[in-house]
């Protein structure tokens, strides 16, 4: 497969093994891959461990279109990648994971911006429920004292 | 979630959040509470907000005087592309003073300091934060010239702690000169400026208007010359202000003499150096009147 490559093109391998073939200016959106690429360290296939082909495929989505995009008007980009982050809470989550391992910084700017959307005027309740998930019943629990603070009148 | 995010993420997503979610989100868990009113967290968040170019909120103070002497404090949004200013939230004034309303000192990092100073001196000062009630430590400089003969000089300075709470005399840095009775005061890097000038009967006779600085950090004060031509004697008709224009020392110049009355504002493009003051823009009052610089 190798050998059929198109110059400037580099082949991603996801966790669980399926590659996908990414033109280099899209790959090292990855501050990650380019460190590789550019310490010449990459065969022509990259192994992206950590991050399965769900994601991965996720991550070259927006990577491309954030490639393919410069000359489009940024208000359109905005618009795409408040879409593209408003998912479910594991792929957020994961997909916070990839961005940040392999340092793909606007990805990461994106999400993280949707995170802090998704915290903007919601109750201590909702943003525990949210963000603690199972810890939610230790909280309750374990820190009886500070509840009661917690749970005070606060406007 | 917050388990598995990266601490240097969680404070990424946190610094994007406006200060009333902040403080609400101190309450989630312990690790959020302590990371929130971190120093060095409020200094981060602080700067991204400082630095978005969107965050054009103004605070707005109104008085009534009918029936009853009340100021109301409002955040704005100044919105040059639709060209609106509508108010975001009505801030809740929690001080009451004898004289209102109260006179404003200045304001530095959202947080404002207000004193209780229009009709004598003394009473009241108060540091507020109208949107939250958390800040890193703060400090306020007090310069008081004591006596009728306000030209004695160096003048009594007291230095003020937040984090202490008590005021800490200083006179022993002071400059020999006169802070004018109410000068604004602009804030820059940590840096305060005052209008002054040199006592009328010392320093050999030779009358000049200056700004004197105060450095927080460091705690020392020193001067800065005004251009030349300002700062000179027989310019007395002429009333000094001085503000700050993104990182950038101005300075009013209003000179109320009957002939020829007129306003400048000078910019000191190279922060420090006397030679870089620029006259920006000279306005005629020939016609009219100007009552006081808002700055």
């Amino acid at each position: 497969m190798s050998s059929s490559l198109e110059k400037n093109m580099l082949i991603l391998r996801s966790s669980d093994g399926e590659e996908f073939i990414v033109p280099e200016v899209v790959a090292v959106m990855s501050k990650a891959i380019k460190n590789m690429v550019e310490d010449e360290c990459a065969s022509n296939t990259i192994p992206v461990p950590n991050v399965d082909a769900n994601i991965l495929a996720m991550v070259i989505e927006f990577c491309k279109k954030h490639d393919e995009s410069e000359a489009e008007a940024a208000s359109d980009l905005k618009t795409f990648d408040s879409e593209f982050v408003n998912r479910g809470q594991e792929a957020l989550y994961d997909l916070i994971t990839a961005a940040n391992f392999r340092d793909v910084k606007e990805l990461l700017d994106a999400l993280c911006q949707n995170v802090a959307e998704m915290i903007k005027g919601k109750s201590v309740h909702h943003i525990r429920i949210q963000f603690l998930g199972y810890q939610l019943f230790e909280i309750l629990t374990s820190n009886f004292i500070w509840n009661i603070w917690c749970d005070r009148d606060f406007d | 979630m917050s388990d598995y995010i990266p601490r240097e993420l969680l404070i990424d997503i946190l610094t994007r959040l406006p200060a009333e979610t902040l403080v609400r989100s101190t309450l989630v868990s312990k690790s959020w509470y302590s990371l929130i009113t971190s120093p060095s967290f409020i200094s981060h968040h602080l700067n991204r907000t400082i630095s978005n170019p969107n965050n054009t909120h103004l605070l707005l103070r109104y008085c009534t005087e009918d029936p009853i002497e009340q100021e109301y404090y409002s955040l704005r949004l100044d919105d040059p592309i639709t060209n609106t200013f509508n108010e975001y939230a009505k801030l809740k004034f929690p001080f009451t003073c004898i004289d209102p309303p109260f006179g404003i000192v200045g304001s530095c990092n959202g947080l404002i300091c207000i004193s209780d100073d229009q009709a004598c001196y003394n009473h009241e000062m108060f540091l507020w934060n109208p949107l939250i009630r958390i800040s890193n430590d703060f400090k306020v400089v007090r310069i008081v010239h004591i006596g009728l003969d306000c030209n004695r000089v160096p003048p009594e300075v007291e230095l003020y702690t937040l984090k202490t709470g008590i005021w800490r005399n200083i006179s022993d840095k002071a400059l020999p000169y006169i802070v004018v009775e109410r000068s604004r005061q602009a804030y820059i890097n940590g840096v305060s400026h005052w209008v002054a000038h040199t006592p009328r009967f010392g320093h050999g006779g030779i009358f000049s208007n200056l700004i004197v600085s105060f450095d927080m950090n460091n705690e020392v004060c020193w001067e800065i010359s005004l251009p030349e031509g300002v700062a000179g004697e027989g310019k007395l008709m002429q009333k000094m202000s001085h503000g700050v224009f993104g990182e950038t020392l101005c300075l009013i110049q209003h000179c109320k003499s009957t002939v020829n009355p007129h306003c400048s504002i000078w910019m000191m493009k190279q922060y420090g150096v006397a030679d870089s003051w620029v006259r920006q823009i000279r306005i005629d009052l020939s016609g009219g009147f100007l009552g006081s610089q808002l700055g």
